[in-house]
């Protein structure tokens, strides 16, 4: 019998549940490509964006800083501001009483919000290492480079002065001496010095000045003598309230006074004069018969000065010449020269100190040889 | 034969109808997977991958003219007449706003220093050149900046606040509905959040920033001054100060520029704090350039060795200005 040709199988028999099935099937099919295509077509960005409420604590990262953002109290755009500065007195009382002296760890700011004779026009604005840049900018690091632990200022209106103010800083670095360091940087040569600090002075639109591990910085809106004389009496009452402490600065008073350039004190923190070992150095700049020279002072324990003496002999050894000296008033001396300039270098005890590259060398070793043998108080 | 041979429900299949059955199946699988992949775009479902987009500025610059200087140098004794000075050395404030232009200036009011200490655009300067553009028929003189510290406390201090209630300018503070995002192929800026407000439906922009020292980059001028339209937390850029300074002349194309150096914060910049840290020059730069501008006054006002200023040389490099300001059309004038 011969095989019939096969045919393909063909199912005839489905049934209604089967079709209904598959409809649904293909329709749903249908349906998820189409969602799929149009979903793919628009991003939705709330998908994966951050969740702002989140980041509320972020906002304000340093307690009442002043934000770049518009202050919710603040005008709107067009309107203008002048009742900051219209303060009615009248109704100002002074409640002023006499502080105890506080560490600079508090602030002053946050103790008082009248001084005498003085209103707070803004909060305080409290600012770190890490939230520094954001009041003075692309100044920080200068303040960063001296160990700056905190920053805390306010704006004062001056009772009786209408429209003027003061603006206060108060620069809190980790000791006294970097508080010297970051003053003595922006010191203003030839200044008027003050009377109620170890250092500070006068500038025509401000006072400042250094106590403690604090460096202070009183700015007056205005050059009149009214608004310098508030802003002196603001600088005294805050130097007041800040304890003294000069741990690490006695070095500066080895510094001759005779002669010296006014203002001409420095700090240098590290590696001075290109040496790795002269570090913690004070220096100042004298005029001696119209020659200018540098001096420096450093404290420290006797072996370190001897082993930074003799880092200077090994220098001069290196890169020029030494010229061999006599001690002086039993100091030992190294007298070096190097691409035309001297330096004369003394060790007594601890401290290590000397004229560094004059042009002239006997006026170097005379000005070594009066202060070593001048009696000292 | 016949019909009633043939069993259409015959148990099974045969191999051949499987496989060819199979392979109708796996095409269509295989043509369901490559649609799907076709449609799927990644970069919408993955973060990270998403498309940035981003407006970017027009062109506020108006064309050279022939026969006018591109720079002017003006010295004078009196800030507003020694401004005058310069924009007419530029062939006019004609030149640069038309009738009804709506003009935006953009002072630099970093931060809230009254106006003597330097640090600050000066309000005189502010005042000269809004009524030199409300003179030439401007419609609207729009002031506003981004600064570093309170925007009312440094718009107050500075005394340009008293400025713009005085000539009825209208002032933007920056609020966080202000901003938009830019995009652009800048060395450091590409994507990030631009204060906008200021700039919609703007005409013209003028740049006039004091010349002042800077710790990081040596000076802040004309072209650092356009930091003042970045938000976010800019100051991640000051990790590449001089890319990004350069980038601003990618950023902005003003209409001009006004490098006030009447007085120059020669040191302790850029919030200075002294008077003794500013020095009176009495001199007003205004050019198309502001490479050029800043060229001049690093070199000329504070007295500094060009080689210092990274961002001109890349701004240069860049072709964004021409650092060699002696090679433009140049005037210099005394009021």
């Amino acid at each position: 019998m011969p095989v019939p040709h096969k045919q393909s199988y063909i199912r005839t028999n489905i049934s209604l549940a089967e079709k209904t099935i598959g409809s649904i099937l293909l329709l749903l099919l249908i349906g998820i490509g189409v969602s799929i295509q149009q979903k793919g077509r628009s991003y939705d960005p709330n998908l994966f964006s951050v969740d702002e409420t989140t980041l509320e604590s972020t906002r304000n990262p340093v307690l009442n800083k002043a934000s770049t953002l518009k202050e919710e109290n603040a005008p709107a755009s067009g309107e203008t501001v002048t009742t900051y500065l219209e303060e009615d007195y009248s109704a100002f009382e002074d409640s002023y009483s006499e502080p105890a002296v506080i560490d600079t760890g508090e602030s002053v700011f946050e103790k008082m919000d009248t001084f005498s004779g003085f209103k707070a026009m803004s909060d305080t604005e409290y600012y770190s290492a890490d939230t520094l840049y954001e009041k003075i900018n692309g100044r920080a690091p200068a303040y960063l480079g001296f160990n700056f632990q905190k920053l805390t200022c306010r704006t004062f209106t001056i009772k009786g002065v209408p429209g003027q103010y003061l603006d206060a800083f108060i620069f809190e670095m980790d000791t006294p001496v970097n508080a010297f360091g970051i003053f003595s940087m922006e010191r203003e040569a030839g200044a008027k010095p003050l009377d109620f600090v170890n250092d500070g002075y006068r500038s025509e639109m401000g006072f400042f000045f250094r106590q403690g591990n604090a460096y202070i910085q009183v700015i007056a809106s205005d050059v009149s003598e009214q608004v310098l004389a508030a802003a002196e009496e603001f600088s005294r009452i805050t130097a007041a309230k800040i304890q003294i402490n000069d741990t690490g600065v006695e070095a500066a008073s080895i510094l001759p006074m005779d002669q010296i350039i006014e203002g001409s004190i420095s700090y240098i923190q590290e590696n001075a004069y290109g040496l790795a070992l002269l570090n913690d150095v004070f220096e100042a700049r004298y005029e001696i018969k119209g020659l200018e020279l540098s001096f420096f002072a450093m404290k420290t324990d006797p072996s370190s000065a001897q082993e930074a003496l003799e880092s200077v002999q090994q220098f001069f050894q290196d890169y020029g010449t030494v010229i061999e000296n006599e001690p002086i008033n039993g100091c030992q001396i190294v007298i070096g020269e190097s691409f035309g300039q001297y330096s004369v270098v003394y060790l007594k005890n601890d401290e290590l100190g000397g004229v560094m590259n004059a042009d002239d060398l006997p006026t170097a070793l005379a000005f070594i040889e009066t202060f070593l043998k001048k009696p000292k108080p | 034969m016949s019909a009633s041979n043939i069993n259409p429900e015959s148990k099974g299949m045969t191999r051949r109808q499987f496989t060819r059955k199979l392979a109708i199946t796996g095409t269509a699988v295989a043509g369901a997977l490559a649609g799907g992949i076709a449609l799927w775009e990644p970069k919408h479902f993955l973060p990270g991958f998403e498309e940035k987009t981003g407006l970017s500025l027009p062109n506020y610059a108006t064309e050279s003219r022939k026969y006018l200087s591109d720079l002017a140098i003006a010295k004078g004794s009196e800030r507003e007449h020694t401004i005058r000075a310069a924009i007419d050395a530029l062939g006019g404030i004609q030149r640069f706003i038309k009738k009804n232009d709506r003009v935006m200036i953009k002072p630099n009011v970093a931060f809230d220093r009254p106006a003597a200490l330097g640090a600050t655009t000066h309000p005189d300067s502010l005042r000269a050149l809004a009524k030199l553009c409300l003179e030439a028929g401007a419609k609207q003189v729009i002031i506003a900046d981004n600064p570093i510290n309170s925007p009312v406390g440094c718009f107050l201090k500075s005394g340009l606040e008293a400025v713009v209630h005085e000539l009825d300018l209208k002032l933007i503070y920056p609020e966080s509905s202000a901003f938009s995002n830019i995009q652009m192929e800048g060395e450091v800026l590409k994507h990030w959040p631009l204060f906008h407000r200021p700039l919609k439906n703007i005409d013209k922009v003028i740049g006039l920033a004091p010349c002042k020292d800077h710790n990081l980059c040596h000076a802040s001028m004309t072209m650092k001054n356009w930091y003042g339209l970045l938000g976010g937390r800019r100051n991640q850029f000051h990790q590449h100060i001089h890319s990004i300074i350069s980038d601003f002349a990618l950023m902005i194309k003003p209409t001009f520029v006004v490098l006030d150096g009447f007085s120059v914060l020669m040191k302790n910049g850029p919030t200075g704090g002294r008077l003794s840290d500013v020095r009176e020059m009495n001199t007003i730069i205004a050019g198309t350039d502001m490479v050029a501008v800043d060229s001049y006054g690093f070199t000329k006002l504070l007295e500094r060795d060009i080689d210092l200023l990274q961002y001109v040389h890349k701004a240069h490099e860049r072709k964004l200005g021409n650092m060699n300001w002696k090679d433009l059309k140049l005037k210099e004038v005394q009021a």
